[in-house]
């Protein structure tokens, strides 16, 4: 999958202070270090969201309240090491609740937010950005129609099912934050994962 | 192996996560088992449709990031503070004071000869719903009711003289633990109704 490009450089490992050394320092007064934090988990924080929320802007939103929420939070974090995990479930459970108030308040079903599974027509407002920004302008009907497919067989997936694909297998997040941040082991991720699998090639067993 | 075994192989050979023990078990197995590889090509294939999801659309991450970074610093003028507890050091003092309050229970205890209605426990003067009542003067009538049925005085004559008491005037809604240093205990209920 193509990467994102961003501006600003990617942190290196080897000169970069550790999540738990910059969790330290913020506790300790240092402010940027929070900063740092910021820099280092943005674009994880918004991919999650936005594969839960559909658009950018609600995945925005629910970014900064996650941070907010980190940074109060702070003194309860048990392992510093685990920030981007810690931070990562955050903003699962942030973004789970916005959608569910958002169904709440709009009566809507996700499918609706994200734009109809049939694509051949084109809403102005309300479709998904995936499908309707960030593809070729000459991308098929059938692939748009299958995109919608695979979001809906998505939504179907239990919670910790979905994220697990959303993180590991599209967004390539490393297993031991995923793991953080849907509480279990490592192992259970891989459970997770493929039971996700699993259900998803039931769903779109016509499409394989 | 079963199909559960198998496909749980295959997804982990899909992550990069399989051990090549086990790599060689599916290899095995994909070249034996009738339909194995028609299973094996249904995971690849929505593996493939999984990792073409477009990526998230291009964000402005620098004025995301200022934008959390002036929302934190709008609501949270000061940094967090973490508490450095030392839980020993609390667990050893809430025991002490767990085994003074004992020590206050059990010496307030009536002696032979001294009658209370009740006496005081840890629980007693550690309760939550705690009222004070000063006696001034001294002689003061007690008006009986709802919240004061019964007045005891101690601690009996022959402990009388304890600095901890000599001040403490504890209640609990029916019962009233009056000590006094420069008053050796009486029974004086009656006095006092």
């Amino acid at each position: 999958m193509e990467r994102q490009a961003t501006d600003d450089p990617e942190p290196t490992e080897t000169l970069s202070p550790s999540d738990g050394m910059l969790v330290a320092e913020t506790l300790g007064g240092r402010r940027s270090a929070f900063d740092e934090l910021i820099q280092r988990y943005q674009r994880q924080a918004i991919a999650v969201s936005y594969r839960l929320l559909g658009n950018t802007h609600d995945a925005s939103e629910v970014t900064q309240d996650a941070f907010l929420k980190a940074y109060s939070s702070l003194t309860s974090l048990q392992k510093p090491e685990a920030f981007g995990g810690w931070l990562l479930r955050i903003v699962s459970n942030l973004s789970l609740n916005y959608r569910r108030g958002r169904k709440t308040r709009s009566q809507l079903p996700l499918d609706d937010v994200l734009g109809p599974i049939d694509s051949g027509q084109t809403q102005a407002s309300g479709r998904s950005e995936w499908m309707s920004k960030s593809g070729d302008p000459s991308r098929s009907m059938e692939s748009r129609e299958m995109g919608g497919r695979l979001q809906q067989a998505l939504s179907q997936l239990p919670e910790k099912q979905r994220l697990a694909i959303t993180m590991f297998t599209i967004e390539e997040m490393a297993q031991k934050d995923i793991a953080e941040a849907l509480n279990c082991s490592v192992e259970a991720v891989k459970w997770h994962v493929f039971q996700g699998r699993k259900k998803l090639k039931e769903l779109l067993k016509d499409y394989l | 192996m079963n199909t559960e075994q198998f496909e749980f192989l295959l997804s982990q050979q899909l992550d990069g996560t399989l051990s090549a023990e086990d790599s060689s078990a599916l290899q095995a197995h994909l070249a034996t088992a009738p339909g194995a590889r028609r299973l094996a090509d249904e995971y690849q294939n929505l593996n493939s449709l999984l990792k073409s999801f477009p990526p998230v659309p291009a964000i402005d991450y620098r004025a995301l990031a200022s934008r959390i970074n002036d929302a934190i610093d709008n609501q949270y003028a000061a940094p967090p503070i973490r508490l450095n507890w030392n839980w020993t050091a609390i667990g050893s003092g809430l025991a002490m004071a767990a085994c003074m309050m004992l020590a206050v229970g059990l010496w307030m205890r009536p002696a032979t000869g001294i009658r209370h209605s009740v006496v005081p426990t840890v629980a007693a003067i550690a309760a939550p719903h705690i009222e004070v009542a000063v006696l001034q003067p001294e002689d003061a009538k007690l008006e009986i009711g709802p919240a004061l049925q019964r007045v005891s005085v101690g601690p009996p004559v022959n402990q009388s003289n304890s600095p901890i008491l000599s001040e403490a005037i504890v209640s609990r809604p029916n019962t009233l633990f009056i000590a006094k240093a420069d008053q050796p205990a009486q029974d004086t209920s009656q006095s006092l109704y």
